[in-house]
């Protein structure tokens, strides 16, 4: 009775696009459980398909599409190790489609970042691929005709392709967009599409901070065509659905932090006009991005270096104030005969902090602390600070001083330069004697663990001979913990207190 | 719609009559399309949730315990503003601090929230007093979106004060028009930050309306000054820049805060000492961006 009520379901279907027999299915459960025992007479099944009219049907088709994703990852959340993973993938999967590869990056990168341990489903997605979501955008479901459905799944299939056969790299990402602007020379049928489908492509292409990438992909648009002629079609957004995917298109681009230039300006003109939503972005961008972008006082270079050594230097050169401060970059298989680990450690200090390690009593510990997080742009990484206790009765004599200073009694009590007392000139300081603690050199090593902070001290040993007597603590935070702040200024905010 | 179904809902229903008549007609006229703009907000928040209200039961005997002590707060203030001696003017370099997060009070002062609260993100934040007599606003800002076919980005975490306030529970603001620029004296972890001031406004069209400008931290164990002229502050509404700029309202200002959303996955700490206003004779009281109108950013042309 079931399957023969999921047929007549289907029948039905068919005529308002089939789309969404995974919704027919749950329907037709209900459905059969109201109706008799006998065949459903054709009637009934033309009043529910009314119900279940075709705008209803696609977007309901996203929620259940939406559930079914979730129910998926939730699936694959509670299942154990030893667990054999069913996936209950059903086969009316309109959307299921392209190569496996592909689905299978797209896979690991949902559940890698949802789940705590992927490697453990790894082997449970080879077998099975997950719906790769829609490259059109999910706002405005009513508007997606299975015309668009095709036409997207068409542009997918040329970049898959071409990623396939000549692999995914900038030139092959022009060539697939040439490829479609050659075949459709006359309508540009689909350019929507084909943009919508490359725009999601970009990452996997590595072109998603390239600006010639975008422009090409711009051109897919037909020229001269949707320009608006009149204030009326302006206001009303002549061609929407385009002028929406050039906006997005640009979204993308702010996103990845790339700006237009005037070439692009042109593009969009030629294609849109001068007045059309998609220009008025453009103008805006231009305006705003160029004015964010030389703001930072600190700067940060456009494309980070691929190199962690490189990168390590960057990021220690940001962070350091004293301008004398020497870098250096120590290989620990070179320094020692029997290093425990193959890194590098790039380190940082200057003579004034040498010099402060020289004045330190051997007596008293110096702590090594860390790691510490730091970012630039996109990229992460932990550092580590050789530090001792601050220099507090000089920090505390300048506080006073300062003070005195400040006061409105002293202020036209002018001192002699001959009667100065010598001890009452205020001490000049350091940038690295803080109220929290003295630093006296900071490091990054490629893996972050205690050996190489500990063949960073025995190196530093070499130019501080001071150090190797005076003990030193290693107080080093584990990344589960919560981060905890540098130093500790109690000491000195206990004495001001007196 | 509440005048049709009263008619069909018979005497002994009542209570659902009154639930009726009270859900305002929005709730069926839900637009189903996310690009849709809607002017009216429901709250300064802008998010859909109507304001919370007590029970009237409640809310009396809540009004009566909170009589007396408000009644002396009242009292007090009106004795401060008779005793006042406002700043008419400032001189350069006069300072103000605002907040000194030396004591714990001063941190629980400020309130903080993330996209998870919102259910828009997996991010993490809090904001606590260190043995450095500091605040630190620490978490874990994560990147992952939501599935709910609507969310696009996510991965943001703020801290802000709570909305100062007179006796009886009255919203008021800070009168900032002295100063011209603040002063922040963090150390950070090279990420941008922003901060985000909010004036009392009446209106509606109004509430959404924020000034914002970076701060950018360089990283490291060195604490930094930045000093940010309120010039620098654009304006935007719900998030999204405006065309027309303007200076920032310093006599309403009623909420500041700072907010982390940047490109990078991962945690992010923020040690704040203080924050002071400043009045500096070098900056200029001219807005950092263009003023005049451009008859193309209105689109009319």
């Amino acid at each position: 009775m079931f399957i023969e009520g999921y047929k007549m379901l289907k029948l039905c279907f068919k005529k308002c696009g089939a789309l969404c027999i995974n919704d027919a299915l749950l329907a037709s459960i209900k459905i059969v459980a109201d109706t008799p025992v006998q065949p459903v007479a054709w009637n009934t099944w033309n009043d529910k398909r009314k119900q279940l009219s075709f705008s209803y049907c696609q977007s309901r088709f996203y929620q259940v599409r939406r559930l079914h994703v979730s129910a998926i990852i939730n699936n694959l959340k509670d299942k154990k190790q030893s667990d054999p993973i069913i996936i209950n993938k059903k086969p009316e999967d309109v959307m299921v489609q392209s190569g496996n590869e592909e689905s299978v990056t797209e896979t690991e990168r949902t559940t890698s970042s949802a789940v705590g341990k992927p490697q453990i489903f790894k082997q449970a997605q080879l077998s099975q691929p997950l719906v790769r979501p829609s490259s059109l955008p999910d706002h405005d479901p009513k508007r997606i005709t299975e015309e668009s459905r095709k036409l997207e799944r068409k542009a997918r299939a040329v970049f898959d392709k071409i990623a396939t056969e000549k692999g995914a790299s900038k030139p092959t990402f022009i060539y697939a967009i040439n490829e479609y602007i050659s075949k459709d020379t006359l309508y540009r049928r689909g350019a929507l599409e084909f943009i919508y489908a490359g725009l999601s492509e970009m990452k996997r292409f590595g072109v998603n901070r390239d600006l010639t990438a975008y422009k090409a992909l711009i051109q897919c648009f037909p020229e001269e065509k949707m320009i608006p002629r009149n204030v009326w079609q302006v206001e009303f957004m002549h061609y929407p659905r385009q002028q929406q995917c050039g906006i997005d298109l640009m979204e993308q681009m702010e996103q990845s932090a790339v700006i237009p230039d005037d070439e692009f300006g042109v593009l969009l003109k030629n294609r849109f006009g001068s007045t059309a939503h998609v220009t008025r972005k453009y103008r805006r961008m231009m305006y705003w991005l160029p004015k964010f972008k030389n703001m930072n006082p600190y700067p940060v270079p456009y494309d980070m270096p691929n190199d962690p050594i490189e990168l390590a230097l960057l990021m220690l050169k940001r962070m350091c104030v004293d301008e004398k401060t020497k870098y250096n970059v120590i290989k620990t298989v070179e320094m020692e005969d029997s290093p425990e680990e193959d890194t590098f450690i790039v380190s940082a200090q200057s003579p004034t902090q040498q010099q402060l390690i020289s004045q330190h009593k051997t007596g008293q510990p110096l702590f090594v602390e860390g790691p510490f997080p730091v970012y630039m742009r996109y990229v992460g990484k932990r550092y580590f600070l050789l530090r001792g206790e601050p220099n507090i009765n000089s920090l505390m004599k300048q506080k006073k001083l300062e003070e005195e200073e400040e006061k409105e009694e002293n202020l036209f009590e002018w001192v002699n330069f001959y009667e100065e007392n010598y001890k009452e000139i205020k001490p000049v300081l350091s940038v690295h004697e803080q109220e929290d603690s003295t630093i006296l050199g900071l490091c990054i090593t490629g893996t972050s663990t205690k050996s190489s902070v500990v063949a960073w001290i025995r190196w530093l040993e070499k130019s501080n001979p001071n150090l190797a007597q005076t003990p030193v603590l290693f107080k080093l935070i584990s990344p589960n913990s919560e981060t905890d702040v540098i130093g500790d200024n109690r000491p000195f905010t206990e004495l001001k207190k007196l | 719609m509440s005048t049709q179904s009263q008619r069909f809902i018979s005497v002994k229903n009542k209570k659902i009559i009154l639930t009726l008549l009270v859900v305002p007609s929005r709730n069926f006229t839900i637009s189903q399309r996310a690009s849709s703009v809607i002017i009216y907000q429901r709250n300064k928040k802008g998010t859909d949730e109507p304001p919370k209200k007590l029970p009237f039961r409640k809310a009396l005997i809540e009004g009566f315990k909170q009589f007396g002590p408000e009644s002396k707060k009242f009292i007090q203030e009106q004795k401060e503003a008779y005793a006042f001696n406002p700043m008419l003017s400032a001189e350069h370099g006069n300072y103000e601090v605002l907040y000194r997060f030396d004591k714990k009070a001063e941190v629980d002062r400020w309130i903080v929230s993330t996209d998870k609260d919102y259910k828009g993100g997996e991010s993490s934040a809090n904001f606590t007093f260190t043995k450095n007599r500091t605040g630190l606003f620490h978490g874990y800002l994560c990147k992952e979106v939501p599935k709910d076919g609507v969310t696009k980005y996510a991965g943001y975490a703020n801290i802000s004060n709570l909305t100062p306030r007179k006796s009886f529970n009255r919203e008021t603001h800070w009168d900032w028009s002295l100063y011209n620029c603040m002063l922040f004296r963090v150390r950070g972890d090279g990420r941008p930050y922003v901060i985000v001031l909010g004036c009392k406004f009446d209106y509606d069209v109004n509430w959404l309306n924020r000034w914002s400008c970076p701060l950018f931290t360089r990283g490291g164990p060195y604490w930094q000054i930045a000093k940010i002229p309120f010039s620098k502050f654009y304006i935007s509404h719900h998030g999204r820049i405006q065309d027309r700029q303007e200076y920032p309202i310093l006599s309403l200002v009623n909420s500041l805060g700072i907010t982390v959303m940047d490109a990078a996955e991962g945690p992010f700490a923020l040690e704040i000492d203080s924050i002071s206003l400043m009045y500096d004779i070098n900056l200029t009281g001219k807005h950092a961006y263009e003023l005049y109108q451009d008859k193309n950013y209105e689109g009319q042309n």
